[in-house]
C-alpha cells in the first residue's frame, strides 16, 4: 500500500525546503525527497544570502513566515547593509553565512518539525491521473502519493556539468543529476528550455596571501534579517578584496579554444548579470582589471569562493589563471569552477499560483523556473506551497500584487514575461520600489503570514502596537510647533536654513538633511517618551520615512490605484481568445498562451496592446452580463 | 467603475460649422463649469438643457475662446451612463485644440480610441449583441490612430521626442546602475551632469511646448492686402467684409489714396485687412505715395487678395500690377475676379497660372463671398493642421507638459539631494509618459541596456 500525504516536495534545496516547512506548518502532512539527505539546503554557489534586491526578498520571505532569514542569521558569519549610502528602498541586507552550518541548521529544522517526513530517494516519475499530479514513484518503484506534489529540482533537471571540453551528466558538482522527471514533463507536453549558470573555483586559505588584498570586513553594528530577531552578535569573517590582471586575462584567453563557452558546445542561455570571467575579457576587452572578491567559505572550512572568476575553462587554465592574481601566486584549488546546463520549465505554463497549468497539482518552484539565486527560490518555493494547501483546503489562493512585495513582482514577472535568461531579482524590475522597503516589511506583510498561521500572534500583536505608536508620533508630530529660539540653533548647527515663522516638527523633517533625532534636546519627553520606547527606533524610523518622503509615496500610491481596477478584474484562465478577432493576433496568441488571471496581468504580457485589454474588457462584461 | 473623466472630439473629423466636444465622467461638470462663463451655473442646469455662453481660459477675465452652447447630461441617462456634458464651439482647429487644451489642464485625460463606446457598453448603455461591434469599433478607431502615428513616426515631433526618450533613458541607466549594482566597480554619474542634462531637455521641451502653439497667424491675426490697378473694386470689397461703408468708393479710378486697416474674424480667426491705392504709375504726388505705402503693405502682407475687374478685358496695368506685387512678396496670393455679377469678359488663363487660388466675387451682390472667407480659413489652417489631427496634436502637447512636470521633480530631487531611487522615480515616470506616445521603454531593456554597456556582475 503506498503511502498517502498531502503534499510531496521534491528536492530540499532552498525552495524545496520553504515549501516543506511552509506546508507542514500549515498542517498538511507533507512528504519532502531528497537524493542526498547530507545536502540539504546547499548553498551551491556563492556562500551569501541576500544582497541588493534579494534582501527584500529574504525579509519579506520572513514577515510571511519563511525560514531563510532565521537560518541566514543564525549561520551568518559577515552581515553588511548594502547602499546605505542611498535611501531606505535600496538598503539590502547581505550576509556570509557558513556553508556547512546553514545546511546542518536547516536539516535540524527540517527533521524537527512535526508532520513533515523527510526521505531520501531518486524520484523516477510523477503519478498523474486525469491530468493531475497524485503521487511520484521513485527509482526502486516506490510509491508516494499525495493531492498535490511541488517541483523545486534546482539544477539538476537533466543538468551536464562542463570543464573545458569535458562535461558529464550532473545536479552539481559531485552528485547526480535527475533524468525521469524532465523526460516525463517533455512527454507530457511541457515546454522545456536549457539554461547555463556557472560556478568559480573554490582555494583553500592556507595558500592565499591575504596581506596583498584589501579587507572588506561586516557592518561594525550589525543588522538581522529575521523579525524573529534583534541583533546578531556572533563574531563576524571578513572578505578581501583583489584584481585580474592583463596577464590573467592573457592566460584566460590562451585557453578559449578549449572553453565549452566559445567553442559552441554550452548551448544553454547563461545569465548576463553573472557572467564568466572568460566572457568578462571577452567581452570587455578594454578593462584591465576586474574585481575579485574572496568570501569564506565558513568557520568550520578553510576554503573560500573567488567570487568573480566563475568560469568553466579547464583545470590547467583555471590554475594558471588564478595564480596570476595578487595574493593568489601560490594558491591551490579545492574545487574546479565549472558551467552547468540545465533544464527549466519556461514559466508562462504556469499560474501565478506556481501550479502548472497543463497538470493540475502540480507546482513548479524555483530553479526549474528559470530563475536563479537562493531568494528567489525560497520565496517560490513558500508561495507554491501555501496554494498547494489553500487549494487543498479549497480556500482562496494567495497572490501577492507587484505593489506589494518583491515576491509579488517575482512571480508576476514569471508568468507575464518571456523569459530571455536566468531571472534574477533587481530593485528596477519593482515599479513601485519606493514603497517596498526592507524596513517596512513587517508592516507591508506580516497580516498575510498571521492569516497563513506562519506568524505567531504575539509577533504580530507587537507590530500592531508599534504601527498605531507609529500614527501616534506622526499625529503629534503636526501639533508639535518649537519656538524659534529653540529650533533654530538646531537648525543652523546641522547646516539647515533657520525658519523664519514657527513650524511644525512634521514639516521641518521633510527637509533632507533634518533628523527626529536633531529634536531630542526639545521634545524628550513627546518624541523619546516611554510609550514608544519599547519600539523606540524602529517607530521612529517609520515616522521619518512617512514623513520626509510623503509626496513621493503619495504619487506612487496614485499609480498603484491606476492600475487596480484592471488588477482586481477577473479572467477565466479557460477564457477562450481565438473567437475575440477584435483583438490583435499577435495579442491574441500571448493571452492564449499566458491565460492571465487578471486584466492587469493581462495588461503586462508583451505583444498584448492597451486596445486589447479595452477589447477584453468588453468581452468580460458581456460574458459577466450574459451569466447574471 | 472607471470614474476618471474623459473628454474627446465627438464630430466625424473633417470640416463642420460646429465642433462637438464630449466631456463624460465624474468630474464633467465641474471641469467644464470652471471654465463655463454663462448666465447659467453646470451644476443649475437642468438634465438635457442647454446654456449658451463664453468658455474662458480665465472666468475672472474678459478674453473668452469662443461662445459655446452645452447640453447637459445626468447619470445614468448619457451616452455612457456617466455624467456627460457636450460643448458645441466653432468648428476651427484654434478653437477646437484650445477648449480640449484647457480641459487638460483642469485634470481630465484625453479619451483613447472608443473609450466613449467601451464605457457606454460596460454601463449597460447598449445592447449584448453589441459587444462585438463595439469591440470592433476600439480595433478600428486604434489602427486609425496608429497610421497616424506611423504617419508622424518620420516627422520632426516624433524623433524630437525619441531623442527626449534617449536622453532620459541615458539617466535612468546611470541611476539605476548605482542603485541595482553598487557593489560593482561602476562610477556613479556626477549629479550635476543629470542636472545639465534635465536643464537642457527642459529648454528642449519648452521649445517643443512652444511649437504647439499655433504661431504669430493666429494671435496677431493673418494680414490680408486688398490690392491691383485702380477702379477694380478694392475698397468695395473691403466695406463688403465689413459690412459697412468704411472705405471710400467711387468711380473715379484712384479713389483710395492712403491704406486703411481693418480687423475681422472669420470662424473664430483673426485677420488683418488694409485696403490700399491701386497700382499704377502716375503723375501726382498724393498718388504715388499712396502706391508707395501700398508697395510697403504687400511687403508686410501674409497673403494677398489681388483684385481685377471681371466684367473687362486684362489691361497693362493689370499685368504691371501683378509683375510689382511679385517682386514685393513671395507669400500665397488670391486672385479676386470682381464684379461678377455682370457679364464676364475672358481672362487670359495665363495671368490665372501666376495665383495659388482664386474666386469670383461681386462686391456689390456678395456673390462669392462665402467661397472666399472659407478660402481665407483654409488658408490659416494650411500649414498647422487637419481637423482630424488635433486630437493627436492635444495628445502630444498633453504628454510634452505631463513629461515636463516629472523632469521638474526630478530637478527638485536633484536640488534638494535626494537619493538615485528618487530621481530615477520621477526620471521612470517621464520615460513612461513619453512612451505613451513612441513606444515605452521596459524596465527589462534598461536592465538589457546595462548589461551590454557595462561589465556587470560576479
Ligand atoms: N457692378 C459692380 N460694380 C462694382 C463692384 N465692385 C465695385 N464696383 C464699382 O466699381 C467702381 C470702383 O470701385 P472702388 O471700390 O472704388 O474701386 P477701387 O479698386 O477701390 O478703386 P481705387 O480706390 O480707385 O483704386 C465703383 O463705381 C463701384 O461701384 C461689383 O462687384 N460690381
Ligand atoms: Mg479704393
Amino acid at each position: 500500500m503506498a503511502e498517502q500525504y498531502d503534499i510531496i516536495v521534491i528536492g530540499a534545496g532552498h525552495a524545496g525546503c520553504e515549501a516543506a516547512l511552509a506546508s507542514a506548518r500549515m498542517g498538511a502532512q507533507t512528504l519532502l525527497i531528497t537524493m542526498n539527505i547530507f545536502n540539504i539546503a546547499q548553498m551551491s554557489c556563492n556562500p551569501a544570502i541576500g544582497g541588493l534586491a534579494k534582501g527584500h526578498l529574504v525579509k519579506e520571505l520572513d514577515a510571511l513566515g519563511g525560514q531563510m532569514g532565521i537560518v541566514a542569521d543564525d549561520t551568518g558569519i559577515q552581515f553588511r547593509v548594502l547602499n546605505k549610502s542611498k535611501g531606505r528602498a535600496v538598503w539590502s541586507l547581505r550576509s556570509q553565512n557558513d556553508r556547512i552550518e546553514y545546511s546542518h541548521r536547516m536539516r535540524n529544522i527540517i527533521e524537527q518539525q512535526p508532520r513533515l517526513d523527510i526521505r531520501q530517494h531518486h524520484v523516477k516519475g510523477l503519478l498523474i491521473e486525469n491530468d493531475r499530479a497524485v503521487g511520484i514513484v521513485t527509482e526502486v518503484d516506490t510509491q508516494f502519493l499525495a493531492r498535490a506534489v511541488i517541483l523545486t529540482a534546482g539544477t539538476f533537471l537533466d543538468g551536464l556539468i562542463h570543464v573545458g571540453l569535458v562535461h558529464f551528466s550532473g545536479g552539481r558538482a559531485g552528485e547526480m543529476a535527475s533524468i525521469g522527471p524532465s523526460r516525463q514533463l517533455k512527454e507530457l507536453g511541457f515546454h522545456v528550455g536549457r539554461l547555463k549558470t556557472g560556478t568559480p573555483p573554490r582555494l583553500d586559505g592556507r595558500t592565499i596571501d591575504f596581506s596583498q588584498m584589501e579587507e572588506q570586513p561586516g557592518d561594525p553594528e550589525p543588522v538581522p534579517f529575521s523579525h524573529h530577531h534583534e541583533t546578531c552578535d556572533q563574531e563576524q569573517m571578513p572578505c578581501y578584496l583583489t584584481r585580474t590582471s592583463e596577464q590573467t586575462h592573457d592566460l584566460l584567453r590562451s585557453g578559449l579554444d578549449r572553453s565549452p563557452l566559445y567553442t559552441g558546445i554550452i548551448q544553454g542561455i547563461g545569465p548576463r548579470y553573472c557572467p564568466s570571467i572568460e566572457d568578462k575579457i571577452v567581452r570587455f576587452a578594454d578593462k584591465t582589471g576586474h574585481q575579485i572578491f574572496l568570501e569564506p567559505e565558513g568557520k568550520s572550512s578553510n576554503e573560500y569562493y573567488v567570487n568573480g572568476f566563475a568560469t568553466s575553462l579547464p583545470e590547467d587554465v583555471q590554475i594558471k589563471a588564478i595564480r596570476s592574481i595578487p595574493g593568489l601566486e601560490r594558491a591551490k584549488l579545492t574545487r574546479l569552477g565549472y558551467a552547468i546546463e540545465y533544464d527549466f520549465f519556461p514559466p508562462s505554463q504556469l499560474f501565478p499560483t506556481l501550479e502548472t497549468k497543463r497538470i493540475q497539482n502540480l507546482y513548479f518552484a524555483g530553479q526549474i523556473n528559470g530563475t536563479s539565486g537562493y531568494e528567489e527560490a525560497a520565496a517560490q518555493g513558500f508561495m507554491a506551497a501555501v496554494n498547494a494547501v489553500l487549494k487543498m483546503r479549497g480556500e482562496n489562493p494567495f497572490i501577492l500584487s507587484r505593489s506589494e512585495a518583491y515576491i509579488g513582482v517575482l512571480i508576476d514577472d514569471l508568468v507575464t514575461k518571456e523569459l530571455e535568461e536566468p531571472y534574477r531579482m533587481f530593485t528596477s524590475r519593482a515599479e513601485h520600489r519606493l514603497l517596498l522597503r526592507q524596513d517596512n516589511c513587517d508592516i507591508r506583510l506580516m497580516k498575510y503570514g498571521r492569516q497563513l498561521g506562519l506568524i505567531p500572534e504575539e509577533m504580530y500583536q507587537d507590530l500592531i502596537r508599534r504601527q498605531q505608536a507609529i500614527a501616534e508620533t506622526k499625529e503629534m508630530l503636526k501639533r508639535l510647533k518649537p519656538n524659534l529660539d529653540d529650533v533654530n540653533p538646531i537648525l543652523m548647527k546641522i547646516g539647515a536654513s533657520p525658519i523664519e515663522s514657527s513650524e511644525s516638527i512634521d514639516r521641518l523633517l521633510k527637509r533632507p538633511e533634518v533628523q527626529l533625532t536633531d529634536f531630542a534636546g526639545i521634545y524628550e519627553q513627546e518624541i523619546f517618551q516611554p510609550h514608544c520606547s519599547r519600539f523606540g527606533i524602529k517607530v521612529r524610523e517609520q515616522v521619518e520615512i512617512d514623513i520626509k518622503y510623503e509626496g513621493f509615496f503619495v504619487r506612487q500610491n496614485e499609480q498603484i490605484l491606476k492600475m487596480k481596477q484592471l488588477e482586481e478584474m477577473k479572467i477565466d484562465p479557460d477564457f477562450n481568445y481565438q473567437e475575440i478577432t477584435a483583438i490583435s493576433t499577435e495579442g491574441r496568441e500571448k493571452l492564449q498562451r499566458f491565460r492571465p488571471l487578471t486584466l492587469g496581468q493581462a495588461s503586462r504580457i508583451m505583444g498584448v496592446t492597451p486596445s486589447d485589454i479595452s477589447i477584453l474588457m468588453i468581452m468580460l462584461g458581456r460574458d459577466k452580463r450574459l451569466r447574471l | 467603475m472607471e470614474t476618471d473623466t474623459i473628454t474627446a472630439i465627438a464630430t466625424p473629423a473633417g470640416k463642420g460649422a460646429i465642433s462637438v466636444i464630449r466631456v463624460s465622467g465624474d468630474r464633467a461638470f465641474t471641469t467644464v463649469e470652471d471654465f463655463f462663463d454663462g448666465k447659467k451655473a453646470v451644476q443649475d442646469m437642468k438634465p438635457n438643457s442647454t446654456a449658451v455662453g463664453l468658455f474662458k481660459p480665465d472666468k475672472s477675465q474678459s478674453a473668452f475662446i469662443d461662445q459655446v452652447i452645452l447640453t447637459k447630461y445626468v447619470k445614468p441617462r448619457s451616452y455612457t451612463g456617466e455624467d456627460l456634458i457636450e460643448i458645441s464651439c466653432h468648428g476651427s482647429v484654434y478653437i477646437v485644440q484650445e477648449i480640449l487644451n484647457l480641459l487638460l489642464s483642469g485634470g481630465i485625460r484625453l479619451a483613447e480610441a472608443g473609450e466613449f463606446t467601451k464605457r457606454a457598453f460596460l454601463n449597460g448603455k447598449m445592447d449584448l449583441t453589441q459587444a462585438e461591434s463595439v469591440a470592433d469599433i476600439i480595433n478600428a478607431q486604434t489602427q486609425k490612430s496608429l497610421e497616424y502615428a506611423q504617419a508622424q513616426a518620420n516627422g520632426s515631433l516624433y524623433s524630437d521626442l525619441a531623442a527626449i526618450r534617449e536622453i532620459l533613458k541615458k539617466h535612468l541607466i546611470m541611476l539605476e546602475i548605482e542603485l541595482d549594482f553598487s557593489d560593482e566597480d561602476v562610477e556613479k554619474q556626477d549629479r550635476s551632469q543629470i542636472m545639465e542634462g534635465l536643464n537642457r531637455l527642459e529648454e528642449e521641451m519648452n521649445r517643443l511646448v512652444s511649437t504647439f502653439h499655433f504661431g504669430k497667424l493666429i494671435r496677431e491675426g493673418m494680414h490680408l492686402v486688398l490690392t491691383g490697378k485702380p477702379n477694380v473694386g478694392k475698397s468695395s470689397i473691403l466695406n463688403r467684409f465689413l459690412n459697412e461703408d468704411r472705405a471710400i468708393v467711387s468711380e473715379i479710378p484712384g479713389t483710395t489714396r492712403d491704406t486703411i486697416e481693418e480687423s475681422l474674424t472669420i470662424d473664430g480667426y483673426l485677420f488683418k485687412i488694409s485696403d490700399t491705392a491701386g497700382l499704377r504709375s502716375s503723375q501726382d504726388r498724393l498718388e504715388i505715395s499712396g502706391v508707395e505705402r501700398t508697395k510697403k503693405q504687400i511687403q508686410m502682407a501674409d497673403f494677398i487678395l489681388f483684385v481685377i475687374d471681371g466684367h473687362k478685358k486684362l489691361t497693362v496695368e493689370d499685368y504691371e500690377s501683378l509683375s510689382a506685387v511679385r517682386q514685393l512678396s513671395r507669400h500665397k496670393k488670391a486672385l479676386l475676379i470682381n464684379k461678377a455679377d455682370l457679364k464676364s469678359a475672358d481672362i487670359d488663363p495665363d495671368f490665372k497660372t501666376s495665383f495659388d487660388r482664386c474666386v469670383a466675387v461681386s462686391a456689390r451682390t456678395g456673390m462669392g463671398f462665402e467661397a472666399l472667407r472659407k478660402l481665407l480659413v483654409e488658408e490659416i489652417e494650411n500649414d498647422q493642421v487637419q481637423h482630424s489631427a488635433v486630437i493627436n496634436r492635444v495628445r502630444h502637447l498633453d504628454v510634452l507638459k505631463r513629461t515636463q512636470q516629472y523632469i521638474d521633480h526630478a530637478r527638485e530631487s536633484l536640488t534638494r539631494g535626494f537619493s538615485a531611487e528618487f530621481i530615477a522615480f520621477d526620471i521612470r515616470a517621464a520615460l513612461n509618459t513619453v512612451g505613451e506616445l513612441i513606444g515605452e521603454v521596459s524596465s527589462n531593456d534598461i536592465l538589457n541596456e546595462i548589461f551590454s554597456a557595462f561589465c556587470i556582475g560576479k
